[in-house]
């Protein structure tokens, strides 16, 4: 059986659905930020395995996933230091007491 | 060289009044002197112009068949062309000069009367406006252009009628001379706007050609109800019945004003409209017959209210609605000569004769009831000779010009139609009769009020210049016209050589003079009681003093029509309208109760339903795939 | 690498990964789904290798696996509350979630077994560093200033965030 770019989808498509699962399942603000990680993986492998398998004549889908993980990593940077700074102020870090939106 | 400048540069005429208007409205307002001199100047130049058009007109080759345009182009709108521009033949001229000459006088009278009025120069500005607005009707070149002119003299009555704006009564005078008028303006547009759709032109002088063709190839079906539609408005703004109710309230207005619309301007506009467009009214026999009967019921119809009436402007204002009948029972029976000739003697011995009732309200202290007066003939001589002379001349004496125009109405009328000839004979009669109760009672016998007698005094220059100048006119234009041909010049169609007819003109005479007599002998010999031959007529005087009850009767059918109406829409607006909104907006609160568990603030499961989406677009995008797949055969 | 080997690589990692992930959003200790995650970013920078692309590999080994793992455990750490309580809960929306992931696999399974993949291979290079180089630096010079500048402002705003107002 050759492994193809489908089964690469299919791997990324189960992570991204995880890393979702975790971010509408989890109380703890750093767990949900662990699922978005994951999801952002997920998109990361999408990336490679398209250049590696779709007719293209350069690394531009490596690129844009060395770009998206620059970007995950500023936003994991920034969201420690949210839940910090919410845990900080509030003494919870849990997402469901976080409900000031509620209309 | 002045006649050739004059008729070149005739849209001064009605463009002078107007700058004048603007200059007292925008400047010289709060000074008054300044203001009336400004509009008394203008109206000067304006009278000066239209003796030079007279003149042209008189001197050289314009007559009715080949008259004198200048026209430039409006507006275009959808192919359609506009223009604008001055229509000058003998009407016109006539007119122009008739208008001018009143509304001049009336500006010089207004000098003096209205002296002391905090309006004093909006007076003047509204005046200006009213003049020329009403000079611009007349030379006006298509019917959109007449149009324009016609409504800017509605609004100006309405603002001169309003201009004691403090008074309730003559806010409501105001109100209901506009809203009434409107009723015909309204179907006179609808006249305008299906001549346009039928013809492709408003032009007068090309619907003149296009008329008479119509009429061969499709018939005058058509054109009878259009016709019809047009003689609205002069209903509406000449007082024709039933539309005469707002004319006689209008005297709630400064007296000069009631000069003004009643002898020369706003009223006579109606019948301006049908001379002018006579081409077309003359060729629909049917639609002649009901200006006619029109004119004539509105004649008698006036006249019989007029006798009973005790205030001076009203009994004059219901003279004013008979001889406005008169004028349209002359155009009805065809003959456009005798009914411009009438407009202008008309013109003059009216004005007169309100100028003069202006000049006993002034020294009677604005007292209008001619019971409460009396005896005036010694204190205010001049009025007193302005006034007889009105009277006869309104009587049909000869040889006032009242005589050979309504001989000539009479004769017109005669030849057409014998129930018409005895409609207007009577009203002949009639209308010398309440003149003369009305010269008689103010002027003759004892003072009804020592005190206000005693106050009385004859008015000033400026006021009796005007009156003297209005009398002589009023003597001599009827029997000048006669002998200068005024039916060579004013005519449609081939000018009528009749001369007078002795035997017409000899019985109305006859009937004036016994109509004086009667009058003398119950308000001035006092032979018979008044109140008793009032009250042995009951019925009929207490219908002719009520007006016939059509103020009454219109109210009532407003409370029936209006009101019922408007009982039914708020009984839809309360049980059907509201209940819709209510219903609509329980559905929304419902709703919105419904989903408001929805937005609980909680991050995640905002995410949640964002993610639901995602997934059944992405699901639709799958399903529309493949469909899109199974179409194309596998294609790609 | 023979077909039958690649195969076994490939389908090994997916466990690996898969496993892990699970792991990470099922623990009931959020140290050891944070070691958890560290695992799983090994297996997935291992993945990236497989395909071709062994700086990005590199770059997994070291941003996720590195920093990222070491910043949420300094997370953890710092807001910690004690023992005696478990500190990854769920919030009770548990079911939803698990009933949206399937359906999403579902759809995108579909989506993956429905698009025809145009053949002709993809793009191999001999030497990713020294290409990637060249490209950010020429082509994507622009987005590579912007990815700066968004770091630093990330590094920025994560300090004044932790440090807050009241103790400047």
């Amino acid at each position: 059986m050759t492994i193809g770019l489908t089964h690469y989808l299919l791997l990324a498509a189960v992570l991204f659905a995880i890393g979702m699962f975790g971010v509408l399942s989890k109380r703890n603000i750093i767990a949900v930020l662990m699922g978005i990680e994951l999801m952002l993986n997920a998109v990361n492998i999408n990336l490679i395995a398209f250049n590696r398998y779709l007719p293209v004549h350069d690394l531009s889908g490596q690129l844009m996933a060395l770009f998206a993980i620059a970007v995950g990593v500023a936003e994991v940077a920034v969201g420690i230091a949210l839940a910090f700074r919410i845990y900080h102020d509030r003494s919870t870090i849990n997402v469901d007491e976080l409900n000031r939106m509620k209309g | 060289m002045f006649n050739e400048f004059a008729l070149e540069h005739a849209w001064l005429i009605p463009l002078l009044p107007a700058v004048s208007f603007v200059i007292i409205g925008m400047l010289t307002r709060s000074y008054g002197r300044l203001s009336a001199a400004i509009a008394v100047t203008m109206s000067t130049v304006s009278f000066l112009l239209a003796i030079g058009v007279a003149a042209a007109v008189a001197a050289g080759n314009i007559t009715v068949d080949a008259p004198f345009v200048q026209k430039l182009s409006w507006f275009h709108i959808g192919g359609v062309e506009i223009s604008m521009g001055v229509l000058i033949d003998p009407l016109t001229a006539m007119m122009l000069m008739v208008v001018t000459t009143v509304s001049l006088l009336v500006q010089i009278y207004s000098c003096g009367y209205m002296k002391g009025d905090a309006g004093y120069g909006r007076f003047f500005a509204f005046l200006s406006l009213f003049a020329g607005s009403m000079l611009g009707l007349v030379i006006a070149v298509n019917f959109l252009q007449m149009y324009v002119f016609w409504e800017l003299v509605g609004l100006c009555s309405y603002l001169l009628i309003g201009f004691y704006y403090y008074k309730v009564s003559a806010r409501e005078a105001a109100k209901k001379a506009f809203m009434t008028t409107r009723v015909g303006d309204f179907g006179l547009l609808l006249g305008i706007l299906l001549l346009q759709l039928t013809f492709g032109t408003l032009d007068f002088l090309e619907l003149q050609q296009l008329v008479p063709l119509y009429i061969l190839q499709f018939g005058s079906g058509f054109l009878t109800i259009i016709a019809l539609l047009l003689f609205v408005g002069p209903i509406g703004k000449s007082g024709q019945f039933p539309l005469h109710v707002w004319l006689p309230d209008a005297m709630e207005g400064p007296t000069p004003v009631s000069a003004l619309i009643h002898a020369a301007t706003m009223v006579v506009a109606g019948v301006y409209l049908v001379g002018r467009s006579f081409f077309l009214f003359s060729q629909l026999p049917e639609v002649m017959t009901v200006i006619a009967w029109v004119g004539g019921f509105t004649a008698i119809f006036a006249a019989s209210i007029a006798i009973t009436q005790r205030q001076i402007k009203r009994i004059l204002a219901y003279s004013t609605v008979s001889q406005l009948g008169y004028m349209m029972l002359a155009l009805g029976v065809g003959s456009l000569t005798s009914s411009f000739f009438h407009l202008m003697t008309h013109a003059f011995f009216k004005a007169m004769l309100f100028l003069s009732a202006g000049a006993v309200m002034h020294a009677m202290a604005e007292e209008a009831d001619i019971f409460k007066m009396g005896g005036l003939r010694k204190k205010m001589p001049v009025t007193f000779a302005a006034m007889t002379v009105g009277v006869l001349a309104i009587s049909g004496i000869p040889p006032f010009a009242g005589f050979f125009s309504k001989d000539e109405i009479l004769a017109a009328a005669a030849s057409v139609s014998t129930p018409l000839y005895i409609l207007a004979t009577l009203t002949a009669f009639m209308t010398a009769f309440y003149m003369a109760r009305l010269l008689f009672v103010t002027f003759m016998g004892k003072p009804a009020s020592q005190e206000a007698y005693d106050h009385a005094h004859e008015v000033g220059w400026f006021m009796r210049v005007p009156l003297i100048v209005l009398a002589v006119l009023s003597v001599v234009s009827g029997l000048w016209a006669h002998l200068v041909g005024f039916g060579e010049w004013v005519r449609f169609g081939p000018a009528q050589h009749e001369g007078i007819n002795w035997l017409i003109a000899g019985s109305s005479t006859v009937l004036a003079v016994l109509a004086l007599g009667l009058a003398w002998k119950i308000y001035v010999a006092r032979s018979w009681d008044v109140d008793a031959i009032a009250a042995k007529c009951g019925v009929l005087y207490q219908l002719s003093f009520h007006k016939f009850y059509i103020d009454e009767i219109y109210a009532a059918l407003i409370r029936v029509f209006v009101d019922g109406a408007a009982k039914v829409l708020y009984w839809i607006d309360v049980n059907i309208v509201d209940n819709i909104v209510n219903i609509l907006a329980g559905l929304v609160k419902a709703v919105g109760e419904l989903l408001s568990p929805a937005e609980n603030g909680q991050a995640q499961s905002y995410a949640g339903v964002y993610l639901c989406g995602v997934i059944i677009l992405l699901a639709y995008g799958v399903y529309y795939a493949s469909k899109l797949m199974a179409m194309l055969g596998g294609a790609f | 690498m023979s077909e039958l080997a690649g195969s076994a690589v490939f389908f090994a990692l997916a466990v690996v990964i898969i496993g892990t992930a699970l792991g990470v959003v099922l623990n009931k200790n959020l140290v050891h789904s944070a070691l958890l995650m560290t695992a799983c970013f090994i297996g997935v920078g291992i993945l990236y290798i497989t395909l071709e692309a062994d700086f990005l590999g590199a770059v997994e080994f070291m941003t996720y696996s590195g920093g990222v793992a070491i910043l949420i455990v300094m997370g953890v750490m710092l807001t910690h509350r004690g023992e005696g309580v478990p500190s990854n809960p769920f919030n009770g929306r548990e079911l939803f979630a698990a009933v949206l992931a399937a359906v999403f696999v579902t759809v995108m399974g579909l989506v993956v077994t429905f698009i025809q993949i145009p053949p002709g291979g993809g793009f191999v290079s001999g030497d990713t560093v020294a290409d990637l180089a060249d490209m950010m630096l020429n082509t994507y010079i622009l987005p590579f200033e912007i990815a700066a500048t968004l770091l630093l402002a990330a590094l920025l705003g994560a300090i004044i965030l932790a440090k807050g107002d009241g103790e400047a």
